[in-house]
Formats: C-alpha cells, sequence, structure tokens
C-alpha cells in the first residue's frame, strides 16, 4: 500500500465556542484528484486553511507521511503543499510576472528549480499577454488562472484549491477545470473545494460530502453522482448545464 | 530676510531634509512590512553617530556588548520560534547568525579599535556593529506579537525605543559627541558655500534611494518584501515567512539609521537621547506620505527640512512646534478625504 499524499485524522477546528470543524478524516492518494463537497458554511474553507496550517487545529496532518500539523504554512509550503485561497490573495500592485515570479520564492536558496515563466505563459497565454499589467487590473477568470500559474510556480505535490469556479463565467468554469484535470494527469495529486458540485464530480476520482462541519458521506465520485443524497441537495434534479446553482452566485 | 539668506536657508533645510527622508524611507518600509511603527529608528542613528565617536577616540564603543547581549537573547527567541523545525542545520544556522556573527564584529571591533584604523574602516565597522540590532530586536521584541494590533505594536515600538535611550545612556554616558566631517572641502557656488560634508550626505542619500529601488525592483527578496506588505497571506502561501521579512526590514532600518548617524555626527552634537526628534521629524514626513508612499515621503522629507531651517531662522525658540504643527493639517487633509482605514488586514 502506498503512502498517502495527505492524510488528516479526526481534524477539528474551532471559532471561539463554535466547532466549524469537526472530527474530520480525509485522504488524497498520489496523482489523485479528491473533492469537498457542501452547502455554505459547512466548512470546506476551513477545513483547507487548517490543512495548509493557516488555522490552528486539532487533530493529525501527516504530508506524504510526514506530520505536518504542527508546522507554520511556510513550512508546509516548502514541503510542497499549496492552497490557492478563496479570495486569490493575489499581490495586486504588482505585475502579473513578479507574481509568477514570487510562487518559486521556496527555491530561492535550494539547488532545485521552480516552475517556468515560460511554461506557465503556454499553459496560460492571457497571463503572457498582460505579464507587465498589474494583478490588480485582471479580470476574475484571469485572476483565477494567475492564481493557479503562481501556485504551480511553486512546483506542489498537492495543490489545493478553494472554489476556483466562484464568480466566474460558466465557459471559464469549464475551462478552469479542464486545467486541474490536466494537472491531475500531470501528477499532481489534488483537494479540490468546490460549490459547484456538478463541475467538481465530472473530474474528481473521489469525494467527500461536508455538513455541519463533518464528513456525512464519501465515495468515489461515479457512486456521489448517483447517489439520492447528492443528487437532491448538490447537483438538484433541473441542473443540465455547467452554470453553478444559484446558492454559489449569492453565497459569500 | 533676503534671497541670499533664503538660498543658505534652503540649502541647509535640504541637507537635513535628506537625512529625514533616509528615516522616513526606513519607517514606510518597516510599517508596511511588519505594521510596526518604528519609534527607536532614531536610537539606530544616536548609536550609528556615537558608536563612530567611539571608534574616533579609539575606544571599544558601547554598542558592542549591547550587540553580543542582543545577539544572546536573539538566539533564546529565534530558537523558543523555530522548535517545531528545529534540527542540527538550523541549530548552526541560528547560532551562526545570532552568536558567531556579533562575536566576530565585537573581536574585529576590539583589535581595530585602538588602532585608530581611519575614518572609512570606522564607518564600515560603525555600519556592521548597528545594522544586525535592527534584525535582534524584530526576533526578540516584535516577532512575538507578530498577531498583534498596531496599537499593540505601537506600544511595544515605545518600550523598545525607552529601553534603547536607557541603554545608550549606560553605554555612551551623558556627554554629546561630534565627529570630523567626511571630508574638508568646500566648494562657492555663487552667494553660497557648499561643504564637502553636505555633497556627502545629499550624494549618500540619493545613493540610498537607488539601491533600495533596484533591491525592490530587481531581486526576488526585494519583491517579497512588498510581497509581504500587499498582501501577508499570499506572501505566506508563497513560502515567504512573516518573520524573514520582519527581520530583513529591520535590518535595512538599522543599516540606513545608523548610516544616517555617521552623516550627522559632524554637523551636531549627538547624545545617547538625540536621535528621539530626528526620528520624529522622520516620522513626520512618513506621515505626510500616508505611511504608505516611498516619493511621497521623501518629498515631505526635504519639505520639513525646509520648514525647519526657515522655522528656526524666524522664530528659533519655536522651531520644532512648528515643525511638528505641520502634521496637523496634513492630517486633516488627510482624514477628510480618505474612507476610514481599517485596523487590522
Amino acid at each position: 500500500m502506498t503512502v498517502p499524499m495527505l492524510e488528516a485524522e479526526n481534524l477539528s477546528v474551532a471559532y471561539g465556542k463554535v466547532e466549524a470543524v469537526r472530527g474530520v478524516s480525509l485522504r488524497v492518494e498520489p496523482g489523485r484528484l479528491v473533492t469537498v463537497l457542501g452547502a455554505n458554511g459547512a466548512g470546506k474553507t476551513t477545513l483547507l486553511n487548517a490543512l495548509m496550517g493557516v488555522l490552528p487545529a486539532r487533530g493529525r496532518i501527516r504530508f506524504e507521511g510526514r506530520d505536518v500539523a504542527r508546522l507554520p504554512v511556510e513550512a508546509r509550503v516548502a514541503q510542497g503543499l499549496s492552497l490557492i485561497p478563496e479570495r486569490r490573495e493575489l499581490f495586486s500592485t504588482m505585475s502579473v510576472e513578479d507574481n509568477l515570479k514570487l510562487g518559486a520564492f521556496r527555491f530561492r536558496n535550494t539547488g532545485s528549480k521552480g516552475g517556468d515563466l515560460e511554461e506557465m505563459y503556454r499553459l496560460f497565454p492571457r497571463l503572457a499577454e498582460r505579464r507587465r499589467q498589474h494583478a490588480g487590473t485582471l479580470s476574475g477568470g484571469e485572476r483565477q488562472m494567475l492564481a493557479m500559474a503562481r501556485a504551480l510556480m511553486g512546483r506542489p505535490r498537492l495543490l489545493m484549491l478553494d472554489e476556483p469556479s466562484l464568480g466566474l463565467a460558466p465557459l471559464i468554469v469549464a475551462e478552469v477545470m479542464r486545467t486541474v484535470a490536466r494537472l491531475r494527469d500531470e501528477g499532481v495529486a489534488i483537494l479540490l473545494v468546490e460549490q459547484n458540485a456538478r463541475a467538481a464530480l465530472q473530474i474528481a476520482d473521489h469525494g467527500y460530502v461536508l455538513d455541519g462541519g463533518s464528513v456525512v458521506l464519501q465515495g468515489d465520485s461515479r457512486t456521489l453522482q448517483g447517489d439520492a443524497r447528492v443528487v437532491e441537495t448538490y447537483l438538484g434534479t433541473l441542473a443540465v448545464d455547467e452554470a453553478p446553482p444559484s446558492r454559489a452566485a449569492s453565497g459569500r | 530676510m533676503d534671497a541670499t539668506i533664503l538660498l543658505l536657508l534652503l540649502q541647509d533645510g535640504v541637507v537635513n531634509g535628506a537625512i529625514y527622508a533616509l528615516i522616513a524611507l526606513s519607517l514606510v518600509l518597516v510599517f508596511t512590512v511588519t505594521r510596526v511603527i518604528l519609534i527607536p529608528q532614531g536610537e539606530f542613528v544616536a548609536y550609528g553617530a556615537l558608536t563612530l565617536a567611539s571608534l574616533e577616540a579609539g575606544t571599544l564603543p558601547g554598542t558592542v556588548p549591547l550587540l553580543l547581549g542582543l545577539g544572546a537573547l536573539a538566539f533564546l527567541a529565534d530558537c523558543a520560534e523555530t522548535r517545531p523545525t528545529m534540527s542540527g542545520r538550523v541549530l548552526l544556522r541560528l547560532a551562526l547568525r545570532d552568536l558567531a556573527l556579533p562575536i566576530v564584529v565585537a573581536a574585529i571591533a576590539w583589535f581595530l579599535a585602538p588602532m585608530k584604523p581611519g575614518l572609512v574602516v570606522e564607518i564600515l565597522l560603525t555600519l556592521a556593529i548597528v545594522t544586525p540590532m535592527g534584525g535582534f530586536l524584530h526576533a526578540v521584541a516584535f516577532r512575538p506579537l507578530a498577531h498583534a494590533s498596531v496599537l499593540v505594536l505601537l506600544i511595544a515600538s515605545v518600550g523598545v525605543h525607552l529601553a534603547l535611550t536607557g541603554l545608550g545612556l549606560v553605554f555612551f554616558g551623558a556627554e554629546g559627541s561630534r565627529t570630523p566631517p567626511l571630508s574638508e572641502a568646500s566648494f562657492p557656488a555663487g552667494p553660497l558655500l557648499v561643504s564637502g560634508q553636505s555633497l556627502w550626505m545629499i550624494g549618500l542619500t540619493l545613493a540610498i534611494i537607488v539601491a533600495l529601488w533596484l533591491f525592490f525592483s530587481r531581486t526576488l527578496l526585494g519583491k517579497a518584501l512588498i510581497a509581504t506588505a500587499v498582501n501577508r497571506l499570499g506572501a505566506r502561501l508563497m513560502g515567504i515567512a512573516p518573520s524573514l521579512a520582519g527581520r530583513l526590514s529591520f535590518s535595512v532600518a538599522a543599516f540606513i539609521g545608523a548610516l544616517s548617524g555617521v552623516l550627522i555626527a559632524p554637523l551636531t552634537t549627538v547624545y545617547y537621547d538625540t536621535g528621539f526628534l530626528i526620528g520624529l521629524k522622520g516620522f513626520v514626513a512618513a506621515i505626510i506620505g500616508g505611511l504608505a508612499s516611498y516619493p511621497a515621503a521623501a518629498a515631505a522629507a526635504i519639505l520639513v527640512g525646509i520648514i525647519e531651517s526657515v522655522a528656526s531662522f524666524e522664530a528659533s525658540a519655536f522651531k520644532e512646534v512648528i515643525v511638528f504643527m505641520a502634521i496637523i493639517p496634513v492630517l486633516l487633509w488627510r482624514s477628510l478625504r480618505s474612507a476610514p482605514i481599517e485596523d487590522e488586514e
């Protein structure tokens, strides 16, 4: 049996007295795409932030077999864990190119090299056109592209994405999802948090459903797509296109 | 006041303003990166001037034992901070930075000081003694408060300022010191006599500004500092540790402070507590620049220098009052113009 890329056991996060994540256990195998679904306030973003070390958490987190639960964010980045947060957190007053260069910061003192700028521009041609522009002037879709390219410059071994489709037009959502799937095919393990359950399940290998801070359902994505509870609650019976459900559009 | 006097006052103001500009730039740097309003910046100035004066006199400066002590404290603070990732290599790196470096600098100072090695070597030695203090102070006093509010950081900053002023009195005594000018030359320019010293001051200020600009626009480390200032979480997610950014910005501030001290030491007698007022004038300039804009802060610093020199001619008793009053209309204008600023990021 292989060592899982990421393994969380009995993870809990509390804001004061309110527990936003309660005893969640999950694993991401190498090279797999795992998605976490759930409604607003189910604890998805909190879960990702805890895995990244942005929020303090109780429980165990192992990354490639090593215990990282007590490491600060930067040390987890150094091990190859990466998070693209919901708000993207770009360096808005800096150029697109500087944003990308900073993505490879963790290789500054090491012999190995970070991602290649030209490779990113091939992957995301729009960014090449805008390389001198400030990140703050980009459109929503371009910002998500930049956030992904910036994260890839750090050559992550596991990439966590928080609502990459949020606020994007359906066509762009499809493009983002294709890119995520392609990254998985290139060997990057992925943990994808999405409200757009339909789009996420189409590309995922495995899924967890979070409700009230706990995992209520898990399984491979085909099973989940056919599960009556998932269909009813997260996919809806009438949704036929890629558009995110109206919950996603209004929810924040 | 005739034109000649005005020209003289302008010249004076620009030269002093250059120093305030250096201080204002380091205050902006430290504030944007760490949210700390660096009140002790003036102490770096005084330490720089007094250290150089001690070396001039052939004695071991009082800042040398202070450097060793701060290094030892910083070593303890660093060990506590890095406990989760502690390893033999990390410990060695910390020991080199916090213990070995100050010891080497102290040994060189102890060896060279009685020999009076000449102004250039003495200035380099002064910078080597004072600059590491910035990083050490950050590790000891500010990094443990990294998540505190701006107000708490300001209070800590005042505390560090008081501590450093007191230590300055202990290590340097109450007497003031003055050093010989960097250059005895002077050049007639119309009705004015431009001293070599003032040319050095303006030249070095410009050189520092260019060096800072190159650092921020051309190096990854410089960009990492700006990135931390623009978006702290984003920077952390790229693996840029806030403690690295903080230590770096404090070191740059200490370096600039020490250099400012070296530059003003020939112009005025510097006491252990002289730095505060100089730092405060740099602060006025930084505030006029909104604690965010480097060019605005530098320009405002020149203005502060000119206001000061004109005020000291026209109403010398009210010199400081007039300078500090200049901040009031600026604050009014800023608070009317801008939306309320949220305290936290």
